[in-house]
């Protein structure tokens, strides 16, 4: 009986709330993780530069004999390439003062190696070897020759900056390499982050959003959820819209609907986009 | 008897000290030796050491102030960091509060952890940024597994 009772009076409470249930929605930060590492300034660079050249003052010798075998061919290649300092000599005069010899090395200054190899740098070739890689190139679209199956080849990285950035193309997850990306939408001639509303309040946040994603952007995304937990609220008339964080990994976002515009973005871009910025600012990364 | 005696004097002087080929040298070891003590003297600091760094008051004084501006910068921005992760803290806190207040049943769903038959598994296609680009930057052509 007293059972029913409370029963009754939770249930008659619960249903005085059900006009102001609030409407809950899941958001989703899709971020595209740094694929290089973040540009330094030109203060950091400077100081990096400095201990270097610190450490490489404080460098031990190199222990040429234990690289390269006596008599050996390999020993030849370096001596030519590594002439020693001259030993001291008291009939001459020193301005930068008197060298200190040791095993082939002045420990006044830092050691200078060059190891043998099957190219040339720029600053040791003649002006016509210049001109004729230079022709060279020309003939080869641009590029220099290199045969790729050649182990012992000139190592050239890739470059930094990718066509998309020269193209400035907002659509490409290869644009601005060094920083995270993050997807907005264009609805109704505004942009937001991809929101999904919860229907039936019984889909858990995370897969509300993952299948929101699916059906809005194909699902041809490989994406890992960074945790079920949401990491913001925003509330706005009886709407609450809770952020859940993804990572894209691999794959593309291909708007299912054509008229749906999107952009991937990095932080100070998505300024200019939201309305909402400052309130969410501290969810995206600085990198 | 004259030639006898010269004969024995000559026979006196004949012993000569003859130097042969060196068989032992005082600082010699065998190959083997040899070897593990040039691999030894590659971890050894002797005679390898440069000379230390002598630094006149003038240098002294720009290495403490470029070291100054260092820690000076780092501090910056590691409290910049502490601040944003501090902020992320309370708004999943404040979210987290929130949605227990709202709907209980999301609030358990939240917090659950993912079951034995679908464990989310760290991606192994996560990379760690390098200091160049790979020459294909991203994969776009991935299937969903079914």
């Amino acid at each position: 009986m007293n059972k029913h009772l409370s029963n009754g009076i939770l249930r008659k409470y619960s249903q005085s709330t059900t006009n102001n249930i609030p409407k809950i929605s899941s958001t989703l930060i899709l971020s595209r993780l740094p694929v290089i590492t973040t540009e330094l300034s030109k203060f950091e660079k400077l100081f990096y530069k400095y201990q270097e050249e610190l450490w490489r003052r404080l460098m031990w010798t190199f222990p040429k004999w234990f690289y390269f075998n006596q008599g050996t061919l390999a020993e030849l290649r370096y001596k030519q390439l590594n002439k020693g300092s001259m030993s001291y000599d008291p009939k001459i005069l020193y301005p930068r003062g008197i060298p200190d010899l040791k095993q082939g090395r002045d420990r006044r200054f830092r050691q200078y190696i060059k190891a043998p190899k099957p190219y040339k740098e720029i600053d040791e070739l003649s002006q016509e070897q210049i001109k004729e890689i230079e022709e060279q190139k020309l003939k080869n679209n641009g590029e220099e020759l290199i045969n790729k199956d050649d182990l012992t080849r000139k190592i050239i990285p890739n470059q930094r900056v990718t066509k998309a950035d020269l193209n400035k193309d907002d659509k490409s997850l290869e644009r601005r390499l060094e920083r995270t990306l993050y997807l907005i939408i264009k609805v109704n001639d505004s942009w937001i982050l991809p929101t999904f509303e919860n229907e039936k309040n019984s889909t858990s946040l995370h897969e509300l959003a993952e299948s929101g994603l699916y059906k809005i952007g194909g699902d041809k995304i490989n994406y890992y959820n960074v945790s079920r937990i949401p990491c913001h609220v925003k509330e706005s008339n009886n709407n609450k819209e809770y952020f859940i964080k993804s990572h894209i990994l691999s794959g593309i976002y291909e708007p299912q609907d054509k008229k749906n515009d999107y952009k991937w973005l990095t932080k100070e871009e998505l300024k200019t986009y939201l309305p909402n910025f400052n309130e969410i600012e501290h969810l995206f990364s600085e990198v | 008897m004259f030639s006898k005696s010269t004969i024995l004097n000559t026979n006196n002087t004949f012993k000569v000290l003859v130097r042969y080929k060196r068989t032992k040298g005082s600082g010699e070891v065998n190959a083997a030796t040899q070897k593990i003590v040039n691999q030894l003297s590659v971890l050894s600091a002797s005679r390898k050491q440069p000379k230390l760094l002598n630094l006149c008051n003038e240098d002294l004084i720009k290495h403490k102030t470029i070291m100054n501006a260092w820690n000076l910068f780092k501090s910056k921005k590691n409290l910049k960091r502490e601040e944003q992760l501090r902020k992320q803290y309370e708004s999943m806190k404040n979210a987290m509060e929130d949605l227990k207040n709202t709907n209980k049943h999301l609030y358990k769903l939240a917090n659950s952890k993912p079951n034995k038959k679908e464990v989310d598994l760290f991606p192994i296609e996560m990379r760690i940024p390098t200091d160049y680009p790979p020459t294909i930057p991203w994969i776009y052509s991935y299937k969903p597994r079914k």
